[in-house]
């Protein structure tokens, strides 16, 4: 119920940024600003490799912007008397005498075709503006850390994970973003993934969002051996199933806090490796770490040397700033900024980067 | 009839699945205490090398460093895994040499040039991730030991515990010396 909400909502948001192309303000070039302003802690220092990186970039890229908008507004225009006239032939066709029984289902069919086919039409320049975002710009930006890339598709699938399982079972997989690089001498991999998996009922098959968040490798300052998964609690019931029919040779590991215990549930091959990774410090810093993520949905696994992390997220993350709005690439680098922020915040917060055995 | 029949085949397999629970228990214990057991090793296999760069320059320590050594002896002396007071003698004998490292890599501190040499400053890191790991064998332990203690005290699981040759086991606890509070003064 709530996900037919939020799909209404992102439908009309949608509606609303098309109706904008008919803005008559829409090709105005307005006023660039120059400089970025470091209002946030995390921003210190990035006005200069604003002006090294992206400022010079920022003419040229309002031009584009502009040429995508046009192009959009034009294809929009040639567009509207078809959207309208939709409406009209599902009316007044008779598609039960071309169609006979299957009528209905070739009239939702060739409707949303049509429809789905002008929006490609309307939306395709403006999308291929805001990839190019993605590819030249982000990478700009993230070059502020160091050793960081940027690749919009990712390299990675889901199923590289299905080790720790914690990959919930799924039929189709929408990931992108793909960051790689190192913050204070730990490794991050991450990127941004859907999941889905297929439902059927007697008429129809329909995809449900299994898993929507990020995915994290992050390398470790201790060496162990064996696999430590961390699951989110699933009631006394649910806990015992997964020790008896989900992690085969995985025991489940009774730790002391019982605040962590409430949240989590911990199995593992080796007691005595699960006890010294999840320290009593680590699992106050795990159960913060999930307070800054909003909830306690946070899972993670030990293996190899590293630390998987899948946490749950509504919002898509490293997207670039609204099209509508004048380029200067100064919201895309605040709102990376801060994303990149919150993910570094997870190093910080369970202090990785520290050999301190805590 | 057949309710009595019932009875005692349900009375039957509730004894059998609370014997079963102690011997699991009881096996766990003698799983951790393996598990203290390796890491104990491997702490008494680094003592020799932390002791060798010590000597050197640690002259005014003599009995801090013998009683390491005492202490390392009586620690790697053998014990009955099934009787709760030998278990108990040597989780204390570790807990006492633990200590005694722990004061020696306190007073390293006091030695400018041994706490900068490179073998002690590998044999430390060493030395810390294998108290790490002590320290997590003895939270696993300590657990175990709850639950073995919780079935075998609780009624009816006392009743059933002479016949699982199940004895109630004692916890590791840390020295007293360690949880005494150091005084930074002695070396400064």
């Amino acid at each position: 119920m709530f996900s037919i909400f939020r799909e209404i909502i992102n439908a009309l948001i949608f509606i609303t940024r098309i109706f904008r192309l008919l803005s008559p303000n829409l090709l105005k070039s307005r006023g660039m600003r120059k400089s970025f302003p470091e209002n946030e802690p995390w921003e210190a220092g990035f006005a200069g490799h604003y002006d090294q990186y992206l400022s010079d970039k920022v003419t040229s890229f309002e031009k584009d912007r502009l040429l995508a908008l046009k192009k959009s507004r034009r294809n929009f225009l040639i567009s509207l008397p078809i959207i309208v006239l939709i409406p009209f032939g599902v009316v007044n066709i008779d598609w039960y005498s071309l169609f006979g029984e299957y009528s209905f289902q070739v009239l939702i069919f060739m409707t949303l075709l049509a429809y789905g086919v002008i929006i490609w039409f309307i939306t395709s320049s403006m999308d291929l503006y805001q990839d190019t975002i993605k590819t030249e710009i982000f990478p700009n930006i993230l070059n502020f850390f160091g050793t960081f890339n940027y690749h919009p598709e990712t390299q990675k699938s889901a199923g590289a994970y299905e080790y720790s399982g914690l990959i919930p079972n799924f039929n189709r997989e929408t990931s992108e973003d793909h960051i790689k690089g190192n913050y204070k001498g730990v490794e991050i991999d991450l990127f941004e993934t859907e999941l889905e998996q297929k439902r059927r009922t007697k008429k129809s098959t329909y995809y449900v969002t299994v898993f929507k968040g990020i995915l994290i490798t992050l390398s470790m300052n201790k060496k162990f051996e064996g696999k430590t998964v961390v699951r989110k609690d699933a009631g006394s019931i649910g806990n015992w199933f997964r020790s008896t029919f989900s992690f085969g040779s995985l025991k489940k590991v009774k730790l002391e806090d019982p605040k962590f215990e409430k949240k989590f549930e911990v199995f593992s091959d080796d007691q005595v490796t699960a006890r010294y990774l999840l320290t009593v410090t680590f699992m106050e810093r795990l159960d913060e770490l999930a307070e800054v993520f909003g909830g306690k949905n946070i899972q993670c696994c030990f293996f190899g040397n590293e630390l998987f992390i899948m946490i749950p997220l509504k919002k898509d993350m490293f997207e670039p700033g609204s099209i509508f709005e004048p380029e200067d690439f100064i919201d895309d680098s605040k709102s990376l900024l801060k994303e990149l922020n919150l993910i570094f915040s997870i190093v910080d917060t369970l202090k990785l980067n520290i050999q301190l055995n805590l | 009839m057949e309710i009595f029949f019932g009875i005692i085949i349900l009375v039957l397999g509730l004894l059998y699945f609370l014997y079963a629970r102690i011997i699991r228990n009881k096996n766990n214990v003698l799983e951790a205490l393996a598990g203290i057991d390796v890491q104990l090793k491997n702490r008494s296999n680094l003592i020799p090398n932390i002791l060798t760069i010590a000597k050197k320059f640690m002259a005014h320590e003599k009995s801090l460093l013998e009683n390491v050594t005492k202490l390392r002896t009586k620690e790697s002396e053998g014990y009955d895994q099934t009787d709760p007071t030998s278990i108990k003698e040597h989780i204390s004998a570790a807990s006492a040499l633990g200590s005694e490292l722990g004061k020696m890599m306190i007073s390293v501190e006091a030695y400018p040039d041994l706490k900068s040499n490179e073998t002690m400053v590998k044999a430390q890191l060493t030395y810390n991730e294998v108290e790490a790991k002590i320290a997590a064998a003895r939270r696993f332990y300590n657990s175990a030991v709850a639950q073995l203690n919780n079935s075998i005290e609780i009624f009816p699981g006392h009743l059933l515990a002479k016949y699982t040759n199940a004895k109630v086991m004692p916890f590791y606890e840390t020295d007293e010396a360690a949880k005494e509070p150091v005084s930074a003064d002695k070396y400064l």
